[in-house]
């Protein structure tokens, strides 16, 4: 993700940040080395000893390979799985209760398309969904204000 | 047992397998679906597993994460992969309006009703178009050239991009001269490195005390977790409930005409399609509703076409979706071979017919649509906390280094783990920086194997 100048956290010195934007999320570098570390030594460890050990066992050499990559693979989930327990998510998670200055601001956003259309022309199968969404009332509403400033425009 | 019921047993189990394990991957934002579903198909069929196995285990995998990638996109308001970002502006307000758990509805019902249409009528099309089959495979070297360039251009990077091919090209035939002179021939670790590259370009990046700066934040990420409520009764919902009739015309009409086409990219489809519905919906509410549900089907309905059609028609990968993601189903060396030197091809192409596609084809999505569409529809919440929880991001990247050390050794050592860690870095660096992206990338290795060396005899004559 690229910083932009009105980002606030890129504008914290070099010295506060102990996070990092890796892959799509945030990591904390120090766990993230030992990860690295963690996941390539255990699936490679997996994957080269399975294979000596199935070499004596499996009736071709390309078998044990094969079945030694299986282990491979394994080891890599193993490793997953310590490192999930070892290292907590750098994830600010809260939980959402509903607010109503975005739901203002989505039906500003919408209308500013131009068409908003009329609630009372849709199928009922529509404005019975949307009364069981707590919707109903909040968009003939706002249609109605729109209505309004309309009139006062023209 | 019969050979057909030890065929379907396998694809049953794989499909099954295919299902379960990407629809827990796709409720991790961000994970791209080449970088996931490519790398661990190549190990499905590098071990041997038959061809309805494989068939099946990547479509289920496909269409599940397809599913599941909803649940991040509507939920926590970040696209779940690249397929998910036409869909964010829709998903956004209708979180804003405070229903998300109706976005996500409306997403994975549309994106179930079109992987049905889609997989019949990409079968048909693609037996409509087999007759140009031999005049296509004898043509490939010149076609995966126009191919490249036509997809460099329609990338984010444009004419950089398209530039920027002949160097990448260049190092692809360089890297597999070095390898001969050691007697090592690779194909695998080039995918590997390609799929790869954004989180190798990520992980030498941060360890620049130059380009950490970048990456370096004060704060961990924070999400907010939209509420949810359950709208109806028993584990397993009616899609064709949830969307009212117009809504299932539309992703009807939408599924199957993205299902005709095969050579766009399948995020373009969706947003010209999107914007086709959006045009005709006269309702605020019921446009947000109604091009979320076409939307995700056009996405879901290109993508399985974009993978069946070349794989049907003509067993080469042309296609931005065959040339990623569904890369292994066309090309896995020593499993599944495209001959350079003679154009032979030796893979799922010529080792099924079109009734088995079809046939394996929905066995497939209706595993996906058993096991992923109503696991989101019914625990979209707490399996989104769940992973932003309990599962951290430095478990994840631990999980695909152990992965390609794995598969990098197994193909040539210590030889192909430098191939894989040098195409990594520059296609990685590249993706960022330019917009070269990973299916121009898959196109250009395709250039290198094929097409160098059909202009490389024209040129000296030889």
């Amino acid at each position: 993700m690229e910083n932009r100048p009105s980002d606030p956290r890129a504008a914290v010195t070099d010295g506060a940040m102990k996070y990092a934007e890796v892959w799509g999320d945030t990591v904390d570098l120090k766990d993230l080395a030992k990860a690295v570390v963690i996941g390539g030594v255990i699936a490679l460890a997996c994957y080269l000893i399975a294979g000596r050990v199935l070499m004596a066992y499996a009736p071709s050499a390309q078998i044990a390979r094969t079945y030694a990559m299986l282990f491979g693979l394994l080891g890599c989930i193993g490793a997953g799985a310590l490192c999930a327990r070892l290292f907590a998510p750098k994830r600010d998670l809260s939980e959402g209760t509903h607010d109503d200055a975005w739901r203002d601001e989505a039906l500003a956003a919408l209308a500013e398309g131009g068409r908003f259309g009329r609630t009372e022309d849709l199928p009922a199968v529509v404005q019975a969904e949307m009364k069981e969404l707590g919707l109903y009332d909040t968009f003939v509403r706002y249609e109605a204000v729109l209505r309004q400033d309309e009139a006062k425009n023209s | 047992m019969t050979p057909l019921m030890y065929d379907i047993m396998v694809a049953v189990g794989m499909g099954l397998l295919g299902a379960v394990l990407f629809s827990a991957i796709g409720l991790i934002s961000g994970t791209d679906e080449t970088t996931t579903i490519a790398p661990v198909t190549l190990l499905v069929v590098l071990l041997g597993t038959p061809p309805a196995g494989v068939f099946t285990f990547w479509l289920a995998a496909a269409v599940s994460k397809h599913m599941t990638h909803a649940v991040p996109t509507a939920l926590l308001g970040i696209p779940g992969d690249t397929l998910a970002v036409p869909l964010m502006p829709q998903a956004t307000s209708l979180r804003n309006l405070g229903v998300p758990h109706i976005a996500l509805r409306k997403m994975i019902s549309g994106a179930i009703i079109a992987a049905f249409v889609s997989v019949p009528l990409a079968v048909l099309f693609a037996v409509l178009l087999a007759p140009f089959g031999p005049y296509i495979t004898s043509s490939a070297p010149w076609i995966f050239l126009a191919a490249a360039l036509g997809v460099a251009y329609f990338s984010p990077g444009r004419w950089a991009s398209v530039a920027a091919l002949v160097p990448f090209v260049l190092l692809i035939v360089g890297l597999q001269t070095v390898t001969k002179s050691y007697g090592i021939s690779l194909g695998v670790s080039y995918f590997l490195g390609i799929a790869i590259g954004p989180l190798v370009a990520d992980l030498f990046a941060v360890i620049s005390p130059i380009d950490r700066r970048r990456m370096m934040r004060s704060a961990p990420r924070s999400f907010v977790l939209a509420p949810d409520v359950k709208s109806w009764g028993g584990y397993f919902p009616n899609p064709f409930r949830v969307l009212d009739r117009s809504q299932t015309g539309w992703t009807l009409v939408t599924a199957a005409i993205s299902s005709a086409t095969f050579v766009f990219s399948p995020v373009a489809m969706t947003v010209m399609l999107g914007e086709v519905v959006g045009a005709r919906v006269k309702h605020a509410y019921h446009r947000l509703t109604s091009v979320l549900a076409a939307r995700n089907g056009v996405s879901e309905a290109t993508y399985v076409a974009e993978a069946l059609i070349p794989l049907i028609a003509f067993g080469l990968p042309l296609s931005p979706v065959a040339a990623g993601p569904a890369a292994p189903l066309f090309n896995a060396p020593p499993v599944f071979t495209i001959n350079n030197a003679t154009g032979e091809i030796h893979n799922l192409h010529t080792m099924m017919t079109p009734l088995e596609f079809l046939g394996y084809g929905m066995i497939a999505v209706l595993l996906a649509g058993l096991i992923a569409y109503p696991f989101a529809m019914n625990y979209a919440r707490s399996a989104a906390a769940f992973v932003s929880r309990k599962l951290s991001h430095e478990a994840i990247i631990a999980t695909f280094v152990g992965l390609v050390l794995v598969i990098g050794t197994w193909e040539g050592g210590p030889l192909a783990l430098m191939v894989i860690m040098t195409v990594g870095l520059v296609g990685g660096t590249l993706y960022r920086t330019l917009g070269l992206n990973t299916g121009v990338q898959f196109m250009g290795y395709y250039a290198a194997v094929l097409s160098v060396p059909t202009i490389a005899k024209l040129v000296t004559g030889g």
